[in-house]
């Protein structure tokens, strides 16, 4: 199979830019991707560009003052794993030899929605039905959250733990919009939000940011050769009968597929970045992912092991909790981080000589399904 | 806390879903009348207890000014699950015996409906 590599990385930080005009975070993401990868705007042969809530023809719209003399621009939605989606099918696309440069971006402005929870899909009667009854995406997880205590009789505050762990990540992290490390007991005396999860265990609503990737066939000159070594994307199966909620099946199953594409396995994993969106989501993706069995997240992140400095740090980044959560551009800044990771560029979060790095991320937000999309990838140098 | 269960309702009604005519699974809601997938099912309705499996209280936001409501699952004896409002004197547990009311009106799209534990 033909080699693909990112030989480019770049974001914005990820925070309230009311002010700011979608095209120019989008802009500052691609410029800074191409610089890093020593390219210009010219040499991309298409764009990929993902978002949730930015309306048709954004890429065209972001892209339109830049120099890139009518080059494909695709656009991609696929909920909270937009981006992710997008490296997807860019990948898809060089391993055919459609292109052998392409650019990938993702970019989101949530600060428009006006904050509060993001609307659920409404063109389907049963999440119409069940929106009108009042999920919402924290209720979903707060329902996880309660069948997992209630399953597993851990207390309450292992789902703090997560999210005093990721905030403490996030604030090394200069891209984050949370840089405050919190403590347990400012995390579970937090406002509550929907039992179990409290407003510190869910991550910020109102966020905008940008990030860039540039994909290639060409190994790059100089650097480490960074490769994309898996990308899958699974889609949500219909649930039937009583499903168990606590088992994340669509990810489980994304999981084992990038494995075996990537020829590794859970043990090879030296960082993770994944979809925390809420504090019971990461425990649920460390028994997905294959890093412990039923119930025993706790106590990985109790022995430090999924903490900076740990066997397999998760979300150095400080995750969707700390960092923000732009719909569109969190698969991609993901791969930023593991770039910069792999680069010996993420400064205080900097994690000891990594080789092999996995970012997963999930899409939701229709009822009758675990999520509507999955994605999983595998990066090593 | 939240709103007081209320006493049983005369003629309680059902809520009303599909079963897949080979597979027997059944499906809430009701799978609409104009899906291209409508002669696959056959109508049927639910039972009137179900059993707790999860449930949230939501906070909605101060700036609301809305109270706190809850939210559950409810698994029924026809091996489907439902989502929906819950209401509640004593917070139930999980596995808690459930009540569900109807109201009038329900076409299985513009249904709604609670469940009720009672402590």
């Amino acid at each position: 199979m033909t080699d693909i590599y990112i030989t480019g990385a770049a974001m914005t930080a990820f925070g309230r830019h009311e002010a700011v005009p979608m095209a120019s975070l989008a802009q500052k993401a691609i410029l800074g991707a191409l610089a890093d990868a020593e390219l210009s705007l010219q040499v991309p042969q298409a764009f990929y560009c993902a978002n949730v809530y930015g309306g048709m023809i954004l890429g065209q719209t972001l892209l339109r003052d830049l120099p890139i003399n009518g080059a494909p621009v695709y656009n991609i939605e696929n909920a909270c794993a937009s981006g992710a989606t997008g490296v997807h099918l860019a990948s898809h696309a060089l391993r055919c030899g459609a292109y052998d440069t392409v650019a990938v971006f993702g970019i989101e402005k949530l600060t428009q929605l006006g904050g509060g929870s993001i609307p659920l899909q409404r063109n389907d009667y049963k999440t119409e039905l069940y929106a009108a009854a009042g999920m919402t995406l924290p209720t979903v997880y707060a329902l996880r959250g309660q069948r997992y205590l209630a399953e597993t009789g851990h207390p309450a505050s292992v789902l703090g733990e997560v999210a005093v762990k990721n905030r403490r990540h996030g604030a090394l992290n200069p891209y984050a919009q949370t840089r405050k490390e919190v403590s347990l007991q400012e995390v579970m005396e937090s406002r509550p939000v929907a039992e179990p999860l409290t407003l510190l265990q869910c991550c910020p609503s109102a966020v905008d940011g940008a990030a860039a990737v540039v994909l290639s066939t060409k190994r790059p000159a100089r650097g480490p050769a960074i490769r994309l070594r898996a990308s899958v994307i699974q889609s949500g199966k219909r649930e039937e009968g009583l499903d168990d909620i606590l088992d994340a099946e669509i990810t489980a199953r994304a999981a084992r597929l990038a494995y075996a594409q990537a020829s590794v396995g859970p043990e090879d994993i030296d960082m993770i970045e994944l979809h925390d969106a809420f504090t019971i989501a990461e425990l649920l993706y460390y028994e997905a992912l294959g890093l412990c069995g039923r119930g025993e997240g706790p106590r990985l992140l109790a022995e430090g092991r999924t903490t900076l400095g740990g066997r397999v740090p998760v979300n150095p980044s400080g995750g969707l909790l700390a960092k923000g959560h732009p719909l569109g551009a969190t698969g991609v800044a993901q791969m930023v981080e593991l770039v910069w990771q792999f680069q010996g560029r993420a400064e205080q979060r900097q994690i000891e000589n990594p080789r092999v790095g996995l970012a997963q991320c999930t899409g939701g937000g229709i009822a009758g399904v675990d999520h509507a999309a999955s994605a999983v990838h595998i990066l090593s140098v | 806390m939240l709103t007081a269960a209320r006493a049983s309702v005369a003629t309680p009604r059902t809520l009303p879903a599909s079963r897949h005519r080979e597979t027997g699974r059944v499906f809430f809601p009701r799978i609409p009348e104009g899906s291209p997938l409508a002669d696959k099912y056959e109508a049927v309705t639910l039972s009137h207890t179900a059993k707790l499996y999860s449930f949230t209280v939501v906070h909605p936001g101060p700036k609301t000014g809305k109270s706190p409501f809850a939210l559950a699952y409810a698994d029924f004896p026809e091996g489907v699950r439902v989502f929906g409002r819950l209401e509640f004197d004593v917070r139930p547990a999980i596995g808690a015996a459930l009540s569900v009311e109807v109201d009038e009106g329900v076409d299985g799209v513009t249904s709604s409906y609670r469940f009720i534990a009672r402590g």
